[in-house]
């Protein structure tokens, strides 16, 4: 009896190291990133400078929104709880703040790919009205007024003035640093840790559901897709079609990466969806999208998949979080 | 003739200083912005007319003009050499880097859109027989604005026929164009057949 019960065990965790195997096979290596980095110095400096900048809202016009505001870095550096982000003054944007994270791999940036390079990208927020209401003169002049930025600018840079080009480096460079890559589903590709069963089903549902526009290991392939969301008629918002005005480019949107998706909620560019369980029913009742509609267990098993993407490391680490020390900042 | 050969002509062109002046004229006269202007049947005031314009220095690097009306000092260029030929905009493989960092190219001229990357191409503002007219032109992701050639001819002053420009805009209502548009083909060739004598 004895000996059958461990013949069963071992038996047992044959089929389990098997499986592992079978499943996931070599881990997927990273692509090369996309980001141009060798032009940008990056040193530790330069991060840190961009990390003031990031949490400080002295970029907006009266001081009252910093790029923080919108991205919070335990909610997947996005805004959390708010379908549209609002900006300076309460006023509420167009679009659900797009996560930020893994930015070197990302050929265009924003729901409609209107930026094409993270230096440049970050004068968006800063110069439009709903959200730092800012203009670029008025930005560079607070910062040059500001000992503590002259100071911090000359140690990194060497200038005595502020220059645009430095802010966007700056900026940019934190950004850079903002890599999601110690999820669950990692360390089980890496051998590390084992999925659950129901993670497993979910894990399959997919890959033939899902994984044809949210690649791994990014969980993006860089393109713009239309989701099947009817247009919000108060947004208006054709997004692609916005910066391309090609008709073919009507209702694309990026395709954001899934990483961390339990804590970047609301969903989608208007954040219509509160809940990872309303965008899996909404995919699910779509077959040009799907193979065919989700059961109720398979939109279980999705879902904890795709909780498995969570990166609590990334989340919450320390070297992300405002160096300010008023938190208010 | 392809861009690289023309590159290399530009290149074996004699070196010396030389300026080049762009003249505005509506049908041959000479029109001053801010300035209320009847010529004919047509009414009109621009108060904005900025474009840039790029020269190449070797087949792999250009130099770029920011021509502004409103700054008497931008209308007269100098370059090493006389200019045989210039492109119009900025490069789309430049733009796509980000803001570039050419003293002309400061987006604080106010020819950078910030809601995308990119330079806008040609700035007119103003009225024009009772519409209001906000024209931005330019975009480099699509509906490309760049990179029509306009060729010189020994000419040390280069007249603009805006009137020609104007003529192709929709303007039997207020016009707004400040986003790439599925004209920008049209209006560039018609911005770029606009240097010459009238």
């Amino acid at each position: 009896m004895k000996i059958k019960h461990i013949l069963l065990i071992i038996l047992i965790g044959f089929t389990f190291s098997f499986q592992k195997i079978s499943w996931f096979g070599k881990p997927k290596p990273w692509p090369k990133p996309l980001y141009p980095i060798s032009s940008n110095k990056s040193n530790q400096k330069i991060i840190h400078l961009g990390r003031f900048l990031f949490y400080d809202p002295i970029l907006s016009a009266d001081s009252s929104i910093s790029c923080s505001s919108c991205h919070l870095n335990y909610s997947g550096f996005t805004h959390v709880d708010h379908a549209l982000s609002h900006g300076i003054h309460d006023n509420i944007g167009f679009r659900n703040s797009i996560a930020l994270m893994n930015l070197a791999w990302n050929s265009t940036l924003m729901w409609d790919g209107s930026q094409t390079n993270l230096e440049a990208q970050i004068w968006a927020p800063i110069t439009d009205s709903n959200e730092m209401g800012n203009s670029i003169e008025q930005a560079l002049s607070k910062l040059n007024r500001t000992e503590r930025y002259r100071k911090l600018f000359k140690e990194t840079f060497g200038t005595d003035s502020i220059l645009m080009k430095h802010v966007g480096q700056a900026l940019a460079q934190f950004e850079l640093q903002l890599v999601s890559k110690n999820s669950k589903y990692d360390r089980v590709l890496w051998g590390k840790e084992t999925f659950t069963e129901k993670e497993i089903k979910g894990y399959q549902i997919f890959l033939k559901n899902c994984n044809k526009c949210h690649q791994e290991p990014l969980f993006t392939k860089n393109e713009f897709a239309n989701n099947q969301i009817p247009l919000n008629p108060s947004l208006v918002d054709e997004g692609r079609f916005r910066v391309t005005q090609d008709p073919k480019d009507k209702n694309l949107f990026k395709i954001p990466t899934l990483r961390n998706i339990e804590f970047t909620f609301p969903y989608m560019h208007d954040g219509r969806f509160q809940t990872l369980a309303q965008v899996i029913q909404h995919y699910s009742a779509h077959s040009t999208i799907v193979e065919k509609p989700f059961s109720s267990n398979e939109m279980i098993e999705l879902n904890a998949f795709l909780l498995t993407l969570s990166d609590h490391e990334f989340l919450f680490n320390p070297n992300y979080s405002t160096p300010h020390k008023n938190k208010n900042h | 003739m392809n861009f690289i050969s023309l590159c290399i002509l530009w290149l074996c062109a004699p070196t010396s200083l030389t300026t080049t002046s762009f003249d505005l004229q509506w049908k041959g006269i000479p029109i001053v912005l801010g300035q209320k202007t009847i010529i004919g049947l047509d009414t009109f005031c621009i108060n904005t007319l900025k474009f840039y314009i790029e020269i190449p220095t070797s087949p792999k690097h250009q130099e770029h003009f920011l021509i502004d009306f409103n700054d008497t000092s931008s209308v007269q260029i100098t370059t090493q050499k006389p200019i045989k030929f210039f492109k119009l905009g900025v490069d789309s493989a430049l733009q796509k880097m980000g803001i570039c960092d050419e003293p002309a190219l400061n987006p604080q001229k106010g020819m950078y859109w910030t809601w995308q990357n990119g330079y806008i191409t040609l700035k007119i503002e103003g009225t024009f027989n009772g519409k209001k007219l906000l024209f931005h032109l330019g975009g480099f992701q699509s509906y490309n604005a760049n990179g029509k050639i306009v060729f010189m001819n020994h000419q040390s002053t280069l007249p603009i026929q805006l009137n020609e420009f104007i003529a192709t805009l929709p303007l039997n209502q207020d016009l707004k164009v400040m986003s790439p548009h599925p004209n920008n083909e049209k209006w560039m060739n018609a911005w770029s057949q606009c240097f010459h004598e009238n």
